[in-house]
């Protein structure tokens, strides 16, 4: 262990890698911030129409939406319907401008708001958000909420056979199948309610996870070639136990650093935000959002959240593995870092350059979408000798057994480069 | 105590650096004296079981180093010509590390390396950043580790390239405390430094061991004698091109040159004794200069 310890220190006490994790720590901070006080942040608007945000709004939103929290069944819509068109049919205050008065509305909507999302969402007339569906809630007639869980499956179904569909095309008849049990399967009714603590916790680790692997990705580069960067290498390798127990202390090093690092930066990032935003909704299906309406993942936020956490920590693993072979092939510092920088940078790019229905099915394999799967709100399914698998499924398995298999191939390749 | 080597031969694409090499080494300092580009970093890289051999054998007591592994790194230390640091540890820290790496226990560790630190003269600076020090002192602390462990054998490549004449010194005296009941091999260009520390010297030329011995003995092997002769200023460009003049002295009426030459280069030549530098020279010719202008030192 002594080995490994004098491998981290290595690390801690370069100059530049003191200034990556205080940048590391910065983006994480700047995560939590953005997530609190940024525009695409928790607001709450008040009675007066104006909109403040930070800790105490979201307290307030949650506040107002845990009394219309729980099953979202047919008496909780019912009420929920009845509400909003109560607020939509009072008396606007001619005093105030139109904007104003909209704001005022909107306040009292807010504890409304997880459930009016689900009406639009399941009354908006097809699978896709269009232009206008913000404004469907308030329309929908209450003999027509005994159709909300059935319509998600059935938009499914006319998007998967409606030749003009996007979806036509992009299935085999095996995937539509899978897509239709899927919907199918999603127990119902949900649990709805105030989820925003969950969903920015996604948001603001998403952020850290992904640009975190370049900063972890410069930290771990020096593992492999500081002896030779240093021309240390030559007492290192003459020593007794610097070939060897040496190549598994780094290994051990770079593994450790990683996953401290990695879990204490981002438990950090979400317990923080889940303090102040709040832990509830935790145990909401994921499709009782927006975002996730159309999602063929069944699992909580609660769950979302752990998986996502699991699927960036094999993202940082990948990243370290890769970093760490680069360097022990290469012996050079600059090469290891550029690798997975183009690796995570060039696939993102090129995603928002190319054509994205015919490159997003390749590109979603690239390990930036790792931790963004669940939120990919255009469905992507590979079919794998006649099974339907997701890409979270290939990611998880590639990446992982990718990232073993580096960690091995890193010691033989740094114990062949030992001797000349 | 014996360490040998057989046939040891090293090649890199055409060219060989180390050319069938036999040698035995018992307990004691030798001196690898040769030019740039001799092969003795070759050799002691060799040595170390760094470079594998093209073909030949390096073999400890009776068994081949490359397979006691670690074993025969166990019995090593080694403060190579091109030494670098972990420039971020301070001295202790880097001594304490390379302990660690020899297998050295902790508690064992800590003792050494105040030892080794006191032995080089480094115990004031133990708290100093590895880069904040001078070259002289990064030497220090390069002998420092190479006897952490107390090895059996001891391979120092250019252990005083760069250091002044005092630290020169210092370092030849180290030497002397450290040669008992082990085998240093100390490669060098600069004659001084094994004359007054090795007990055997190796002359190497272009890969192979040229003359081995003592230094009365390597003295003895040089076929040129040397003589001092005085001659006017416009014979000294003549002298030069026709003898190995291996030193100039400016006098009022010209120059007084020693010249290496079997027989008398005139007739009022006078014969004076021959010294290392002096062999050095008959053997490696316009080559011990050296890169650096040290071969003559």
């Amino acid at each position: 262990m002594a080995m490994v310890w004098y491998e981290i220190k290595k690390i801690l006490l370069r100059p530049s890698c003191q200034i990556a994790l205080l940048i590391l720590l910065v983006l994480a901070g700047q995560s939590c911030y953005r997530v609190l006080y940024g525009s695409e942040g928790v607001s709450w608007t008040n009675e007066l129409g104006q909109t403040e945000t930070g800790c105490a709004a979201a307290r307030k939103l949650r506040n107002a939406q845990r009394e219309w929290s729980g099953t979202l069944d047919q008496e909780l819509l019912e009420k929920a319907l009845a509400e909003l068109k109560r607020i939509d049919s009072a008396p606007d205050d001619p005093s105030l401008d139109e904007v104003t008065q909209s704001n005022i509305k909107f306040s009292q909507k807010q504890k409304l708001m997880p459930i009016r999302t689900l009406l639009n969402l399941s009354f908006k007339g097809g699978y896709e958000w269009q232009y206008g569906s913000y404004f469907v809630a308030e329309k929908v007639e209450p003999e027509q909420l005994p159709h909300f869980y059935e319509n998600r499956i059935q938009h499914l179904k006319e998007w998967l056979y409606d030749e003009d569909s996007t979806g036509y095309t992009r299935f085999s008849e095996t995937e539509k199948q899978y897509l239709i049990r899927n919907y199918e399967t999603l127990e119902t009714p949900f649990q709805v309610g105030y989820t925003a603590g969950w969903e920015q916790a996604f948001s603001a680790s998403y952020y850290t996870i992904l640009y975190g692997t370049i900063l972890i990705a410069f930290l771990i580069s020096g593992v492999f070639a500081n002896e030779f960067r240093w021309k240390a290498d030559s007492v290192y390798f003459s020593t007794e136990l610097g070939r060897k127990e040496g190549s598994a202390a780094k290994l051990t090093a770079g593994f450790l650093f990683t996953t401290v690092v990695y879990w204490s930066v981002l438990l950090a990032v979400n317990l923080f935000i889940l303090i102040f935003l709040g832990f509830d909704g935790g145990n909401c299906p994921v499709q009782a959002t927006f975002h996730y309406w159309n999602s063929i993942h069944h699992i909580t936020f609660f769950q979302l959240s752990l998986l996502q956490l699991a699927d960036g920590y094999v993202l940082w693993m990948f990243i370290s593995a890769l970093v760490m072979l680069v360097a022990a092939a290469s012996r050079s510092v600059s090469i290891s870092v550029c690798v997975p920088s183009v690796l995570i940078m060039v696939p993102d790019m090129l995603e928002r350059k190319v054509d994205f229905e015919k490159a997003l099915s390749l590109l979603t394999l690239f390990p930036h979408r790792m931790t963004s799967i669940y939120a990919n709100r255009t469905l992507i399914l590979y079919t794998i000798l006649g099974n339907v698998v997701t890409p979270a499924f290939i990611q998880r398995v590639l990446f992982s057994s990718l990232t073993i298999l580096m960690f091995a191939v890193c010691y033989r390749v740094y114990r062949r480069k030992q001797i000349r | 105590m014996e360490l040998k080597i057989t046939d040891l031969t090293k090649d890199f694409r055409k060219t060989r650096a180390v050319n069938r090499v036999n040698y035995t080494f018992h307990s004691g300092v030798y001196g690898l004296l040769g030019v740039n580009g001799a092969g003795k970093t070759t050799l002691m890289r060799m040595l170390t079981t760094l470079l594998n051999p093209t073909s030949g054998a390096v073999i400890w007591d009776g068994q081949d180093v490359f397979q006691m592994d670690k074993d025969y790194r166990r019995l090593l230390g080694y403060l190579p010509q091109d030494f670098g640091v972990y420039p971020d540890f301070t001295v202790q820290d880097y001594l304490m590390y390379i302990a660690t790496l020899k297998g050295i226990k902790p508690a064992v560790a800590k003792t050494r390396v105040e030892e080794m630190l006191h032995l080089t003269g480094m115990t004031q600076f133990k708290g100093k950043k590895m880069k904040a020090l001078s070259g002289g002192m990064k030497r220090r602390a390069g002998i420092a580790q190479a006897v952490l462990n107390d090895p059996k054998i001891l391979i120092l490549d250019e252990p005083t390239a760069g250091l002044d004449p005092s630290e020169r010194i210092r370092f030849r005296n180290l030497i002397s405390e450290l040669a008992a009941d082990r085998i240093v091999l100390l490669s060098t260009h600069i004659v001084s430094d094994v004359e007054s520390a090795a007990g055997q010297i190796i002359l190497m030329k272009d890969g192979e061991f040229l003359v081995t011995g003592t230094s009365d003995e390597i003295i003895a092997s040089c076929p040129d004698r040397v003589w001092i002769c005085k001659v006017p200023k416009e014979q000294v460009l003549y002298c030069h091109q026709t003898y190995r003049v291996s030193n100039v002295k400016t006098l009022s009426s010209g120059a007084e040159l020693r010249i290496l030459s079997p027989e008398a280069p005139m007739s009022d030549a006078v014969q004076e004794e021959t010294s290392l530098e002096d062999v050095f020279l008959s053997y490696f010719g316009e080559k011990s200069g050296g890169e650096d202008g040290n071969g003559m030192v």
